[in-house]
């Protein structure tokens, strides 16, 4: 009887382990699954699932931008605007994230079936 | 089983006493700096699961509001949405360890019943903010709020069962119950 730990509280330690394991492992696998990259440029717009590797030329006012889906990351290796700010920004793979090319009127930016920008924000929270 | 008048404010005594307790750990636990602010110990649960060991249901509801209602004043939630889910999560834990205190008490010490509180309470807390302010997007606080929550479940109750195993007062109180 004088016990600090019984072998029931270590099921019953272990099995809310292994449920929680298997929730966190549902949760965030399905959030990424569901994720697509949504590319606006010069008044068009493509749609691309984000974890199918391609790369693609968009067409805008300057030339074409390319942009690249590799690993569920998303970054535009080149552009051809002279600052080359959306190079810099490197890699996107959240939902909300996004990377713009002002000059080339390229819009490339994450969306999934979660919410808007499907993050919590912990101060309004 | 009936009191004894005596006995009967005695047993009152008692319920006030724990949820003055409880009001008191709720106030300690406001004072710890968290870093999120979903991140909860629970300190006010240890006089819940002191109470467990004597109290009968009806005795152990009225604790388990008053705990409630001591922490909705304390954290300054008392008339906000917050404070449904403060209750909504009580509620959960406070069934759910009750059961398990009934049915398995013999064979789980208090660190098994604060885990199955503690999951409990979470997981009734992500029902409702998945249903009423996030949607499915409160999810993805799950598995930190889970954990976090087990993590403190199970030091809240090996310090609930060294308590109760040591306890003077408690043997006092259940060497009295036996002698009636």
């Amino acid at each position: 009887m004088k016990q600090i730990m019984k072998r029931a509280d270590a099921v019953i330690l272990i099995a809310a382990a292994v449920i929680i394991g298997v929730m966190s492992f549902q949760i965030y696998r399905n959030g990424s699954d569901a994720a697509l990259v949504r590319i606006d440029a010069a008044g068009r717009q493509w749609i691309y699932p984000v974890d199918q590797n391609d790369q693609l030329f968009i067409p805008g006012p300057l030339g074409h931008t390319e942009v690249v889906i590799e690993d569920g990351h998303v970054h535009i290796p080149d552009s051809p605007c002279t600052n080359k700010i959306c190079v810099s920004t490197g890699k996107i793979q959240r939902t909300g994230q996004w990377i713009i090319c002002l000059p080339n009127d390229v819009f490339v930016r994450i969306e999934g079936a979660l919410p808007e920008d499907g993050e919590v924000d912990d101060v309004a929270f | 089983m009936s009191l004894s008048s005596s006995g009967r404010a005695v047993r009152i005594h008692e319920i006030a006493m724990l949820g003055a307790f409880a009001l008191f750990l709720a106030t300690v636990e406001y004072v710890i700096p968290k870093p999120v602010p979903f991140m909860r110990i629970g300190l006010a649960n240890l006089p819940v699961m002191i109470g467990l060991t004597f109290l009968t249901t009806r005795e152990y509801a009225l604790l388990a509001f008053l705990k409630v209602f001591g922490q909705g004043i304390i954290h300054g939630t008392l008339f906000s949405y917050v404070f449904l889910f403060s209750l909504g999560g009580s509620a959960a834990s406070v069934v759910m360890m009750l059961i398990a205190y009934r049915l398995a008490g013999r064979h789980v010490t208090f660190v098994g019943i604060a885990v199955i509180g503690a999951f409990a309470s979470n997981m009734a807390q992500l029902f409702l903010a998945r249903v009423f302010l996030f949607g499915e997007g409160a999810w993805l606080i799950a598995p930190p709020f889970l954990i976090t929550g087990l993590i403190t479940a199970v030091v809240l109750g090996l310090f609930t069962q060294q308590f109760v195993l040591s306890s003077r007062w408690l043997a006092a109180k259940q060497e009295g119950v036996r002698r009636d």
